[in-house]
């Protein structure tokens, strides 16, 4: 008798795993959703180079204080709120004119960000045309912190007509069951754009963050492989994102040391110990946007001070705290590597999202 | 003031021309018979106050959620049967409840739920064509009284952003059709649609859509198990969707 309960017991969780009632899950591979802006700007056929930015926008946020801050409680904008502070980052890409861009932390239809399609906004907002867009967390309702609907991930934007372009999914962070269904599903969005005759790979990634499990380490080791793999194939690539990780020539990666929260806050919120190694083979295999001699030029041990740092929860300029560390990165297999010079950290973005963007260029 | 209040509380509970009762009868205009006692795992708890007058309540439910469903026959002319059902239903313990940080939080904790109470009124026109047909037309109306500062999201999941919308708009109508019958002896239909009609600010419109097949085992027990299918719009453009969930329920009543 027990034996037929055990069995219709786990067939009820079969059938409930199976049906994914609230659509969490993804294929290991599959098409990354397409977009268009509503009004296509010329773009050259045959343009000198191509300006690539990286850019996590942390959902249209800003540095609005949110429960997960550890220190604030908002949980929901109001759209006046996202409409402005995602138009003022369109104003912001607008200034800098960027050929192709990869975005992380970009919704399109989250209770949060009052279902205002970012990645349709920026379109519109912007002389960029073509969009492709990999959701990193999806439910159709998360029953936790009041959050609700969420649909968050991954975008590149661009001038020209993206080809192809797939979402290929990556390791998830080892939790229970429950909490692993509603939680965040990285994955790597691989996109083909036609830029006249020729065609460019981009690549972008939103590594695990607090992942202490080398999780994080195993999904950037895939997005290396994928690399690797299109660089045996000879093709061109530009591959970038939010790695979640520092420069393997850091001299500060202990979390505890990052000045990163306001005086007053507890100890009740999760840190993390970067790995120097995480992303060694990148510099060693490709060029990265930023040479590691000129990082280390402002690498000071119990300093947080670098004009190349993206990153930084809480900002206080008064009590000295700004962008402490380097998480973002562009990368190529391009021959000659990036346009020399063509770097540049774009540090006075500090009120529009908790990274700032990094653009570089591409002899084309 | 008070003596008008008690003349129609008289007059609503006493009044009407014929009675038609029935066991099992959950939305049919007839009552349960006076006395008689029904409950199901889904189902509220519902008692015959009389030949013409049902109460009910989700009696698991109230304690986060206290409800009451007064259903009262009205009138019985050459085949027609009229009925209403009223409800008063305090839904603010549960919303506070939910509000919360971590698992289960369904609303941020840092909402103002306000005191809401919402009056529900349904009437039902029944025509029997046969044993086997009868068309039961409705139609209701609910309103919500609010009382003190709210500030709140909409829950927008399916079967629950139709119903509580209105606690911030104040009011909703809705109107539906329900066909039903024997199929033998025991065992009846029942197939509805109702059409939700909020305020546009919040959503335009919601179906629903029902099939249950109903086995009146004995006096004792009744099995139902079906589907229930939801469309509707949400503030989400993306989510205006079909959504199904099956049902099944056993009911008990005694006397």
């Amino acid at each position: 008798m027990k034996k037929k309960y055990w069995i219709l017991f786990t067939v009820i969780l079969i059938i409930i795993n199976g049906c994914d009632i609230f659509n969490t899950n993804f294929d290991d591979m599959e098409d990354a959703r397409m977009y268009e802006a509503n009004v296509i700007t010329d773009a050259p056929d045959n343009p000198a180079s191509l300006k690539i930015m990286t850019w996590n926008i942390k959902f249209g946020g800003a540095r609005i204080d949110f429960f997960f801050d550890g220190w604030g409680n908002e949980v929901l904008m109001d759209e006046s709120v996202v409409i402005e502070n995602t138009q003022n980052i369109a104003d912001y890409i607008n200034e800098v004119e960027p050929d192709i861009i990869l975005l992380q932390e970009v919704d399109i239809d989250s209770k949060r960000s009052a279902y205002v399609d970012q990645v349709q906004y920026l379109l519109d907002a912007t002389d960029l045309n073509y969009g492709a867009y990999a959701s990193q967390w999806k439910a159709d309702f998360v029953p936790s912190d009041g959050l609700g609907r969420m649909n968050s991930g991954n975008a590149i934007l661009s001038r020209w007509e993206i080809t192809d372009a797939v979402r290929i999914a990556l390791p998830l962070i080892d939790q229970d069951g429950l909490t692993q269904y509603f939680y965040l599903r990285r994955n790597i969005l691989k996109t083909k754009i036609q830029i006249g005759d020729e065609e460019l790979q981009v690549l972008n990634i939103h590594a695990s963050a607090y992942s202490k499990d080398g999780t994080k380490k195993e999904q950037i080791d895939i997005y290396k492989g994928e690399l690797d793999d299109l660089d045996s194939e000879g093709l061109l690539f530009v591959a970038g994102g939010d790695f979640n990780a520092i420069p393997p020539n850091s001299l500060n990666w202990l979390e505890e040391g990052f000045p990163d929260r306001p005086d007053d806050l507890g100890e009740d919120y999760e840190v993390e110990d970067y790995d120097l190694t995480d992303m060694i083979e990148f510099y060693s295999d490709y060029y990265p946007d930023l040479h590691p001699s000129e990082y280390a030029l402002y690498e000071e041990e119990g300093v947080y001070f670098s004009p190349y740092y993206t990153h930084s929860i809480y900002i206080d300029l008064d009590e000295g705290i700004d962008w402490n560390r380097k998480l973002d990165y562009l990368f190529t297999n391009n021959p000659t590597g990036w346009i020399a010079g063509s770097n540049e950290t774009h540090q006075d973005t500090r009120q529009l999202s908790d990274h700032c963007p990094i653009t570089v260029e591409l002899e084309w | 003031m008070k003596k008008i209040i008690t003349i129609l509380i008289i007059s609503f509970v006493t009044l009407s021309l014929s009675a038609e009762t029935a066991i099992w009868s959950k939305g049919t205009t007839q009552t349960l018979p006076q006395g008689r006692w029904e409950v199901g795992i889904f189902q509220p708890l519902s008692y015959g106050l009389n030949e013409t007058t049902e109460l009910s309540t989700y009696a698991l439910a109230d304690l986060v959620i206290p409800n009451i469903t007064l259903k009262k026959f009205w009138k019985n002319m050459e085949g027609w049967e009229f009925a209403s059902k009223h409800s008063l239903i305090y839904p603010s313990i549960l919303l506070n409840t939910i509000a919360k940080e971590g698992a289960l939080g369904i609303l941020p904790d840092i909402s103002e739920i306000p005191h809401i109470f919402v009056l529900n009124n349904q009437f039902m026109l029944s025509y029997r064509y046969n044993e086997y047909l009868y068309i039961i037309p409705k139609i209701g109306f609910s309103v919500a009284l609010i009382s003190g500062d709210s500030d709140f999201p909409t829950i927008d999941m399916p079967f629950v952003y139709n119903r509580t919308s209105i606690y911030h708009e104040n009011a909703m109508f809705n109107i539906g059709l329900d066909v039903r019958g024997n199929i033998t002896d025991k065992i009846e239909y029942l197939v509805d649609i109702d059409k939700f009609i909020m305020d546009k600010e919040y959503c335009e419109f919601s179906y629903e859509h029902k099939a249950l097949i109903i086995w009146k085992i004995n006096r004792r027990f009744a099995l139902s198990g079906g589907y229930k299918l939801c469309y509707s719009d949400y503030p989400s453009t993306m989510q205006r969707s079909t959504d199904i969930i099956p049902l099944i329920d056993l009911q008990v009543g005694f006397k």
